[in-house]
């Protein structure tokens, strides 16, 4: 599986609608920028959880996990540092001179960490399950111009083959003896110029190319453009937002009496 | 008529001279027309102005005279670029197909019927359902040409759409070639190379200094070895062969296998099932790189299984295998770019896995298959003594220059090396590893958009390294020139080593080969069908013809 790609399988979560893909993504962003309370931000999790394991996909967010995890790491660790520097008052979990650790300090590192984790992995689930193609339909029937929807879809298109062709530009100046990793952050920034100038360069020439493409395919936006595929949502769409509906109502109802 | 150009001109922004000069022809109805010529000649350009694309997309050039379809005013033209990768959009084959039709604002019967008319006409409804990413380099190109084919251009021009692919994939391509003139399709091929697809063309127009200097039937062409030469096109290596004999027998004309079988039959008589005794064993070297039971998983995907290898000291081997066969993820391997599952790698006995990259190229040298991956300096000669001065080995501005001099670059020394036609810039960056001394060099394509002199000064700096006692590993899939070059041959498919052994003896492994989709160079196909054995180049067979004219002559029976 590539870090930020599509996953080619037909599981619940492929099967469904686009547009009801991106509403649960935008739902479960939307209460995780305003839930700071912990057991509503593990309803959440829980629904993420058993919305994986139902589709099986918990191997592909398993490994998502793993690339996130130093991130998720630093996060926690950042704010248990903020707190301890800072008297929050309630139980003390930790003390060692004017450095005291509270029991709020641990909540709250543990509910930032959650955050970041929910909307980075709704984000990869979204992309995980539906693709391009789909998402540029998805956009366009929630109104979105189609040129927004198709260069949203062109960017997810395009940041896989970006990253991969960062780390083959990477590997090319490794073996002409240059040692990327090693050195201060000064001269690590001078030798990750020479990846640098040659990705600007693949980049331009593959902005070319997508400009190249666009116009012998014709696509113009002032025109009006038609769409092959149709979706029409069905049963199943319906049952996954309101199970999800259910889910984020007791989300938010835990989260207002725990407050 | 399909399209008729009069005395059409232009000239780039900036440009000094006309990139195209007063050029007039015509392309009738259903023709296959071949526009040939070398890099910098024009002939891309005349592609870009009848689709369209100058002036409405590359504009502020100077555009003269006209190009228009005789029936209905503009040439209503579609093309396939390059590198399928860059034109396709859609995540499965059926939106990359129905995507232009979209953008026509067709409606959904419509677009059916056009999708399921080019799924049948090349013959990929198989496909239809399949991700894009997942096809292989001729399938997507195909798909390519289907979803041009479906806006229903009247001309379909194609520039080099098989540049970028393995064997399989030029034959698949010139098999669609062949339907679609079975279909009356008008289409127009932009190629330095006329190897891949001699079935299907009609007529050939060739350029020079954005003029026309050719308008002829594809035999007139083969058969003008001058006008060869100054084109620069490369030809299949049976009309070398007949242009190398014409010269010293005057023969009558082949190009196809069969006809060079029946004429070098019948006019040296004194082919007769014979060994040509070329084999030549490896000698008893200690290799310099050996690979025991190499296996390399990716998320469960196994791309290398259990390879066993060696590689020896002034030899060059040949790693050969299709797209995906695990050729590139092996020597990946042998600079500490890939890590292995399990398995060992040895260079001069001592194991690798603890050496980063950048220590291993101070031995060991990696070319990539794309030079704009690792041109990153503002000038030419700065870029050749790059990788010596961050290694610090030692090197002066003689030598370099003189290497540029040799490999004819030196006029380019300060210019920008991104500028430079793909095949020097390839050649550049060999040069710029070669100016560290490695022992061993690994060469991955190194031949991709290299013109044959430029191949040929490829070769004997190769055969110069092994001369000088290093390894040198490359993997190409252009049979003719391992042919050329290669001692020993490995031959790959999904991740395991089919076979391995001197070029001569993996070459006589006929269904091993097939197994990997390799096909031997015509000029070994050729000598194997008259009886000669381990033959690999023109000069070989050439010279097995004159020892047999010999032995006839002198009544030595054979």
């Amino acid at each position: 599986m590539k870090f930020t790609g599509y996953v080619n399988q037909n599981t619940l979560l492929h099967r469904l609608d686009p547009r009801i893909k991106i509403l649960w993504f935008l739902g479960v962003t939307v209460l995780t920028v305003f839930t700071r309370n912990l057991p509503a931000l593990i309803v959440l999790l829980a629904g993420a959880l058993s919305m994986w394991l139902l589709s099986g996909l918990l191997r592909e967010v398993g490994s998502m996990v793993r690339k996130f995890l130093p991130l998720l790491v630093m996060a926690f660790v950042t704010w248990i540092v903020i707190g301890a520097a800072n008297d929050s008052g309630g139980a003390v979990l930790f003390s060692a001179g004017s450095i005291q650790l509270e029991q709020a300090d641990l909540i709250r590192a543990l509910v930032s960490t959650c955050r970041i984790f929910l909307m980075v992995s709704s984000f990869y689930t979204l992309i995980m399950t539906t693709n391009f193609s789909e998402m540029i339909y998805g956009l366009q029937r929630f109104g979105i111009p189609f040129k927004a929807a198709f260069m949203c879809g062109l960017v997810l298109q395009i940041i896989p083959m970006m990253i991969a062709e960062f780390q083959t530009i990477a590997d090319a100046q490794r073996a002409r003896g240059l040692e990327l990793d090693k050195g201060g952050i000064v001269t690590r920034i001078r030798k990750y110029s020479t990846v640098l100038f040659p990705l600007f360069i693949r980049t331009i020439q593959a902005g070319q190319s997508l400009a190249l493409a666009m116009h012998l395919y014709q696509l113009q936006f002032t025109r009006r453009r038609t769409s092959h595929r149709q979706f029409r949502i069905a049963r199943m769409d319906w049952g996954f937002l309101a199970v999800h509906l259910v889910l984020w109502t007791l989300a938010v109802n835990v989260g207002i009496q725990l407050s | 008529m399909a399209v008729n150009v009069h005395q059409l001109s232009y000239k780039y922004p900036y440009g000094s001279h006309p990139a195209v000069d007063q050029v007039d022809f015509e392309i009738r109805r259903g023709e296959t027309v071949l526009l040939t010529g070398r890099s910098g000649s024009g002939k891309s350009t005349v592609g870009c102005i009848l689709s369209g694309v100058i002036p409405l997309l590359y504009k502020g050039g100077e555009l003269s005279g006209e190009a228009s379809d005789p029936e209905g005013g503009k040439v209503q033209a579609g093309m396939v670029t390059q590198i399928p990768e860059n034109q396709l959009f859609g995540y499965k084959v059926e939106d990359a197909i129905v995507f232009g039709m979209e953008n026509l604002g067709l409606g959904k019967d419509e677009m059916d019927r056009r999708l399921d008319r080019v799924l049948d006409l090349l013959r990929i409804g198989h496909l239809r359902g399949r991700p894009v990413g997942s096809l292989s380099g001729g399938q997507k190109q195909i798909v390519c040409i289907a979803s041009v084919l479906a806006m229903e251009p009247k001309l379909l021009i194609m520039d080099e759409p098989v540049s970028s692919l393995d064997p399989a994939g030029k034959t698949l391509v010139c098999e669609v070639l062949r339907k679609l003139k079975d279909a009356g399709q008008t289409v127009l091929i932009i190629d330095q190379n006329l190897d891949w697809c001699i079935d299907a063309i009609d007529r050939v127009l060739g350029m020079e200094k954005g003029r026309i200097v050719f308008d002829g039937g594809l035999e007139q062409l083969l058969r003008d070895e001058a006008m060869i030469q100054r084109l620069g096109v490369a030809v299949p290596q049976t009309v070398e062969l007949y242009h190398a004999l014409r010269r010293e027998r005057g023969i009558p004309f082949f190009a196809s296998l069969d006809n060079a079988e029946r004429v070098l039959r019948e006019y040296c008589p004194a082919v007769q099932v014979q060994s040509a005794d070329t084999v030549q064993g490896a000698p008893e070297n200690e290799p310099a790189v050996c690979i025991e039971g190499l296996v390399k998983e990716y998320d469960g995907f196994r791309a290398l299984d259990g390879v066993d290898a060696a590689f020896v000291p002034g030899r060059i081997t040949a790693v050969l295998g299709q797209n995906g066969s695990g050729k590139t993820t092996l020597v990946r391997h042998l600079i500490g770019l890939v890590r292995p599952t399990s398995g060992t790698i040895r260079y001069m006995g001592n194991v690798i896995s603890e050496q980063s990259t950048a220590e291993l190229a101070r031995s060991i040298a990696y070319v990539f298959q794309h030079p704009d991956q690792m041109i990153f300096e503002d000038k030419v000669l700065d870029e050749l003594t790059f990788s010596a001065r961050t290694m610090g080995k030692p090197w002066a501005i003689e030598q370099a220059e003189e290497l540029l001099q040799t490999y004819g670059i030196l006029e380019h020394k300060d210019a920008f090396p991104n500028t430079l036609p793909m095949g020097i810039k390839h050649m550049l960056t060999i040069l710029s590893v070669l100016l560290t001394d490695p022992d061993v060099i690994i060469l991955d394509e190194p031949t991709l958009g290299m013109d044959s002199e430029l191949k040929m000064k490829l070769t004997a700096l190769m055969k110069r390294l092994a001369g000088e006692g290093k390894t040198v590993i490359v993997i190409s899939h252009e049979m003719p020139f391992v042919a050329e070059t290669a001692d020993d041959v490995l031959v790959m498919k999904n991740g395991q080593v089919l076979t391995r052994g001197t070029t001569v003896e993996v070459f006589r492994e006929e269904d091993v080969l097939r197994k990997a989709m390799i096909e031997l160079p015509q000029i070994t196909q050729l000598a194997r069908r008259l009886g000669f054995e381990g033959v690999l180049t023109i000069g070989r067979l050439l010279d097995c013809l004159s020892a047999s004219q010999i032995t006839k002559s002198e009544g030595v029976p054979s």
